[in-house]
């Protein structure tokens, strides 16, 4: 990455225009506007050092170099808790997850907690799933008066969307489907020859749903300097392509390069400075955590960035007395109306058809079918609604795990590509509840002194009735396309477990009842902004980091013209 | 049902974004292969039962177009996993089972018949035979995902480059390789 500036170990005595807290995807982002508009800008950020293709590790290992073939040893299920119950957990990616045993959380019910202190964060990390949200979305809760209105209908972050789409590079199709608003697309991947079949039956036995390739934030194209997908789907050990988008492959190289640019990891933010006489921050409070020591840094504006839950956190550890229950929380909103989309319940089948058609490369798209329940009006046994997230392919040697077989022609026959299969799974929506929440640990302290969060959430009874029609819905698709074996699936699920913490800062028109206005902006406080998932209103069941991207370019660029205004 | 039971249902390999998955690297150097190195004292099994681990897992996995398991050191990896990666009570019942089977399996004529029937057995539930579950499928691991059963018992595509949904297999199409290391056993 030419043209960063790292500080080092306990360097201080910096001034900047805006900081930047947090490297994730929004984060990256943040600093990419900042910096392109003129500004300097300083991202803080807690865990290591992570350069592009430098510090991807694993990216080459053939399969039988990695240790334990990727197993995971009891040992480490006791060091990651938490985080070795992600489907992605292994050896080969491991380092880019925290250790649960050196950074505690408090759980009133269990909560999956999944976290990648890096710069770049979880981008490294996430799905890349990008869809966008609709007015069918942003009406909802004023319509049926749940929770407070958004501030914000499609029309403004429409423009946004455009945006972030074209910087990134989503690929994906037109689909015309009003409740899920098409975007500013590369070309999409391709189907299999079995994914077009479960569309075209799908839209025949359900015409109000359609299965169609997933919007990911993956290049089909070369794109910004980026390379395009090669298909080899380990997207996660990083890709020296840099197809799949993340901030290291792109936002912060791309911040780097206008010169504006200074990056600091090992910084936890431990506050923001809040000077009274003037009702701005000055700067924050940071604790290097390779020295030990604190070290302050000034700007005009701060982005929080931090995650949800760790600038939820960030506010809550910078109370003044002004603002005895975090800072920025006159409304006593901060904390409160925690979501997280609720899924891992759906249905599995196979086909016998197709057995002289393949695919060639490993395609990391997956298929979607967006939301198609109580979309022009509430006719279930709940409201909002779910979308699926589906994968298919032709089952491997796995197979032979779970039946009897052994001996050569047995072995031979797991060579063979087996059956086409397909796993539909449901993502739902989950309503804003204020007793689903985030506070600081009373007694517990990290190793840096600072109280640990303490999550309080379970999902309610409107999401605990859509999930019986998530797992219906799944299982008389599957059959309406002809596939044997179909088997509903999903339990009780945990929490935290699709690590779309959302919720906890939200927006809304008035400051008694959100923390944050329309511009993602805090009521209280001119120069404060927070643009990661905390500021989400309502979890609407399309994943929603391409929806915190358009309102953080959206966030951006009405920072910088309230600077040169000299309002900020 | 569970998720992770509705997976094993249908031998469906990996989900969420890992899924279809192909292993990989794509630069010079990665096709080196495994290098010959003495043999560790081994630490689950003892060196006797070791002689007939090989004997179960090349029953399982015999010489075919491809090599035996235990000619790519699947062995060795079990013991390797079974001590760090296992709790200690399927140790236990691993280490148990396979003890009490030993003395059968070494005076038996026919040991593949011996192991197709313990095999049918374990998998109808036989909880006398559930040792051999965790020994068959982590033999499958050890040799599947070895550089011989990736690269000779699967097609092996590093760098595939653009996807195609549609090409033509027959019954001497081989699959790919798995990519994303992840087992739902």
């Amino acid at each position: 990455m030419p043209g960063f500036n790292i500080l080092g170990k306990g360097s201080s005595g910096n001034t900047y225009d805006a900081i930047v807290v947090g490297s994730g995807l929004t984060g990256g982002l943040a600093a990419r506007e900042l910096t392109e508009a003129g500004l300097k800008v300083l991202v803080l950020e807690r865990g290591r050092m992570v350069e592009h293709i430098k510090d991807y590790p694993t990216e080459n290992t053939d399969p039988w170099d990695v240790p334990l073939r990727n197993l995971v040893t009891e040992e480490e299920k006791k060091d990651y808790e938490i985080q070795q119950s992600l489907y992605l957990f292994g050896q080969d990616m491991k380092h880019f997850l925290v250790k649960d045993s050196e950074h505690p959380y408090e759980q009133v019910k269990p909560f999956n907690w999944y976290r990648g202190y890096q710069m770049g964060g979880r981008s490294l990390l996430w799905a890349k799933h990008c869809f966008r949200l609709s007015d069918y979305d942003f009406e909802a809760n004023q319509k049926e008066g749940i929770g407070i209105d958004w501030p914000i209908r499609y029309a403004d972050i429409a423009p946004w969307y455009d945006y972030v789409e074209g910087y990134m590079g989503i690929s994906g199709n037109r689909d015309g489907i009003p409740q899920l608003p098409d975007g500013n697309f590369l070309p999409p991947f391709e189907m299999n020859v079995f994914e077009k079949h479960l569309k075209k039956r799908i839209k025949e036995a359900f015409a109000e749903r359609d299965l169609i390739i997933g919007r990911m934030a993956i290049l089909t194209q070369d794109h910004n300097g980026r390379g395009k997908c090669r298909n080899r789907n380990l997207c996660y050990r990083g890709c020296v392509f840099g197809a799949p988008y993340s901030s290291n492959a792109a936002s912060l190289p791309d911040a780097a390069k206008t010169g504006n640019l200074t990056m600091r990891p090992f910084s936890i933010v431990e506050r923001l400075i809040y000077d009274r006489e003037t009702n701005r921050i000055k700067g924050v409070s940071v604790i290097d955590t390779e020295t030990g020591e604190q070290v302050e840094f000034f700007s005009r504006v701060v982005f929080l960035n931090a995650s949800t839950f760790g600038s939820t956190q960030i506010l809550m550890q910078s109370a003044t007395p002004e603002f005895p229950d975090g800072l920025a929380n006159s409304s006593g909103a901060l904390g409160h109306y925690l979501m997280d989309h609720h899924a891992y319940i759906g249905a599995t089948g196979e086909y016998s058809g197709f057995q002289d058609s393949f695919y060639y490369g490993q395609r990391p798209a997956s298929v979607y079918i967006p939301r198609f329940r109580n979309i022009e009006r509430n006719d279930q046994e709940y409201i909002r609604g779910f979308s699926f997230e589906n994968y298919t392919s032709r089952s491997n040697w796995t197979r032979g795990f779970y039946g009897p077989g052994i001996g050569g022609e047995w072995k031979e026959g797991l060579t063979r590509p087996g059956n086409w299969t397909a796993y539909f799974e449901a993502y739902g929506e989950t309503l804003p509840e204020y007793h689903n929440q985030l506070s600081l640990s009373q007694d517990k302290k990290d190793k840096w002194g600072l109280p640990i969060l303490k999550v309080d959430m379970a999902y309610g009874e409107n999401e605990h009735r859509m999930r019986k029609d998530m797992q219906q819905t799944a299982i008389e698709m599957l059959k309406a396309a002809g596939l044997e074996g179909v088997n509903g699936f999903g339990g009780d699920p945990v929490p935290g477990s699709v690590i779309h913490e959302m919720g906890t800062a939200r927006m809304g028109r008035d400051p008694k009842t959100s923390v944050l206005n329309q511009w993602n902006q805090a009521h209280d406080i001119d120069n404060l902004f927070v643009t990661d998932g905390s500021f989400m209103v309502s979890s609407p069941p399309q994943n929603p980091s391409l929806t915190y991207m358009a309102m953080t370019a959206r966030a951006c660029d009405y920072a910088v013209k309230e600077m040169k205004q000299g309002r900020i | 049902m569970k998720r992770r039971t509705a997976i094993q249902s249908i031998g469906l390999v990996t989900t969420h974004a890992l899924f279809p998955s192909i292993l990989t690297s794509f630069l010079a150097g990665c096709a080196n292969g495994s290098k010959a190195t003495p043999d560790p004292e081994p630490t689950f099994f003892t060196e006797q039962e070791m002689e007939s681990l090989k004997e179960v897992i090349d029953l399982i996995l015999p010489e075919t177009n491809t090599r035996s398991a235990s000619a790519v050191g699947t062995h060795r990896f079990m013991d390797e996993v079974f001590v760090k990666c296992l709790p200690l009570e399927q140790q236990k019942m691993i280490s148990e089972g396979f003890t009490a089977f030993l003395p059968k399996f070494q005076s038996t004529e026919n040991k593949l018949d011996l192991l197709t029937q313990i095999d049918q057995q374990a998998f109808s539930g036989n909880e006398a035979h559930s040792w051999f579950i965790p020994v068959k499928q982590y033999a499958m691991i050890g040799f599947f995902t070895s550089q011989e059963g990736t690269t000779k018992a699967s097609n092996y595509v590093p760098v595939p480059g653009d996807y195609q949904g549609d090409i033509p297999a027959d019954e001497n199409t081989l699959n790919y390789g798995l990519t994303s290391q992840h087992y739902y056993i």
